[in-house]
C-alpha cells in the first residue's frame, strides 16, 4: 500500500507538471518542473513518506536502464551522424571535459570543506 | 480488433526485447562489480552498443524493439522525479554551499555551450549542425524542444546530447583523479551541467549527495538554458 502511495505521489506530481507546462506554453521541460514540486511538497510535509523512499530509491539506484531506449533509438540517426562525424566527436570531446573540469574546479576552490562523513 | 479496446501490448517481440534489455544489463551490473566497479563497464552505453549491433545485424526496425522499450522509458519519467527525494535530503548541505553551486554552474554552463559554438564556427558546420550544438547540454527531453525552437535538428540534439553523456561519465573519474577533485559535491555538480540525465545517473549510483548537487545542478542548467539559448539565437 505504501508502495503504491509511492508510486501514485511520483506519477501525479509528473502528469501535473506536463499538464502545467501545457497550459502555461513554458519552454521548461515537465520533469525539471516535477522536481521541484516534489521538493516544495516535501518541504511542506517535513518528511519523506516510507513509501515514496522505497519506490525513489529503487528508481534512483537503476535510473541508466531507465536510458538504454533513448540510446538505441540512435540506431535511426547513424547516418546524420556518420556525414560529421569528425568535427561532431572532436566538438563533443572538447565541450565535454572543459565544462566538467571547470564546474567541479570553481566549486572546489570557492565551496567550504566537507569532512570525511559529509558534513562541512 | 479488440473488443475491449485494450491498449497495444507489447506482443512477444516486445517482451523479448524489454527481457533482452534487462537481462543484458544485469550482466554488465555483474561485470562492472567483477571488476572492481571499473569506469569502462558502463552497462548503459555497453547494452545499447549491443542491442543497436543486433538491431542492425538482424534488420530489424527500431518500432519493434520499442514495443517493449517504450515501457521502460515511463519509468525513466518517475524515476527523473525522483531526484527531488535526495535534493531534499541534501538540502541544509546544499544551502551552505549555493554561492559556490551558482558561480562555479553558471560559468561551466557557459563554458559548455562556448567551446561548442566557437569550435562550431570555426570547423565551419553548417547552421542547423551550429544551432543544434547550442542544445548539447541540456537534458534530452529539452534539447528536442529547444532545439526544434532554435533552427536545429532535433533527433541530431538528442544524439549528440546522449554521446556527450555518455564520453563525461566514461572519462569523469579519471579526469577528477588527475586534476585531484575529489570533492564529491563539486563531482556532482560537474555531472549535471556536463553530461545532464546520463550523469546524474551515474552520480546517483556512487551516492546520493553526488547525485542531488547533479540532478539539482541538471535541473537549474536545463532550465537557464531553456529560457536564454531561443532569446540569444532570435537575436542573432
Amino acid at each position: 500500500m505504501q508502495l503504491v502511495a509511492g508510486i501514485l505521489l511520483l506519477a501525479a506530481i509528473l502528469a501535473l507538471s506536463e499538464w502545467l507546462k501545457i497550459s502555461a506554453g513554458w519552454t521548461v521541460p515537465a520533469p525539471v518542473l516535477a522536481i521541484v514540486l516534489l521538493v516544495i511538497i516535501l518541504l511542506m510535509r517535513g518528511a519523506v513518506p516510507t513509501g515514496l523512499r522505497r519506490v525513489s530509491a529503487v528508481l534512483l539506484r537503476h535510473m541508466a536502464l531507465f536510458f538504454i531506449p533513448a540510446l538505441v533509438a540512435m540506431v535511426g540517426l547513424l547516418d546524420v551522424l556518420q556525414e560529421n562525424i569528425w568535427p561532431l566527436l572532436l566538438i563533443i570531446i572538447v565541450s565535454t571535459v572543459v565544462p566538467l573540469w571547470l564546474t567541479a574546479f570553481i566549486f572546489d576552490r570557492l565551496a567550504p570543506r566537507l569532512d570525511d562523513e559529509g558534513r562541512q | 480488433m479488440s473488443l475491449l479496446l485494450l491498449p497495444d501490448l507489447p506482443g512477444w517481440e516486445g517482451l523479448f526485447w524489454l527481457a533482452a534489455t534487462l537481462a543484458l544489463y544485469a550482466i554488465f551490473l555483474r561485470l562492472r562489480r567483477h571488476f572492481n566497479d571499473s569506469g569502462l563497464l558502463q552497462p548503459l552505453l555497453w547494452v545499447s552498443a549491443l542491442l543497436i549491433a543486433a538491431l542492425l545485424i538482424g534488420d530489424i526496425s527500431l518500432s519493434r524493439y520499442q514495443l517493449g522499450g517504450n515501457w521502460l522509458v515511463v519509468i525513466l519519467g518517475l524515476s527523473t522525479v525522483s531526484i527531488g527525494v535526495p535534493i531534499y535530503d541534501n538540502l541544509p548541505i546544499i544551502r551552505q554551499a549555493a554561492g559556490a553551486f551558482f558561480v562555479a554552474m553558471l560559468l561551466g554552463s557557459v563554458s559548455a555551450v562556448g567551446t561548442a559554438l566557437v569550435m562550431a564556427y570555426f570547423l565551419q558546420l553548417d547552421t542547423m549542425i551550429f544551432a543544434t550544438l547550442a542544445t548539447k547540454s541540456i537534458t534530452s527531453p529539452l534539447a528536442f524542444g529547444v532545439s526544434n525552437e532554435i533552427g536545429g535538428l532535433p533527433a541530431l540534439a538528442m544524439g549528440v546530447v546522449i554521446i556527450t553523456g555518455n564520453f563525461a561519465v566514461l572519462i569523469g573519474p579519471k579526469l577528477f583523479a588527475l586534476t585531484g577533485i575529489s570533492d564529491i559535491r563539486a563531482q556532482g555538480l560537474a555531472y549535471g551541467v556536463a553530461a545532464h540525465g546520463i550523469g546524474t545517473a551515474e552520480a546517483m549510483r556512487q551516492s546520493a549527495l553526488m547525485g542531488s548537487f547533479a540532478g539539482l545542478s541538471m535541473g537549474l542548467n536545463g532550465v537557464l538554458t531553456s529560457l536564454v539559448l531561443p532569446m540569444v539565437f532570435s537575436l542573432s
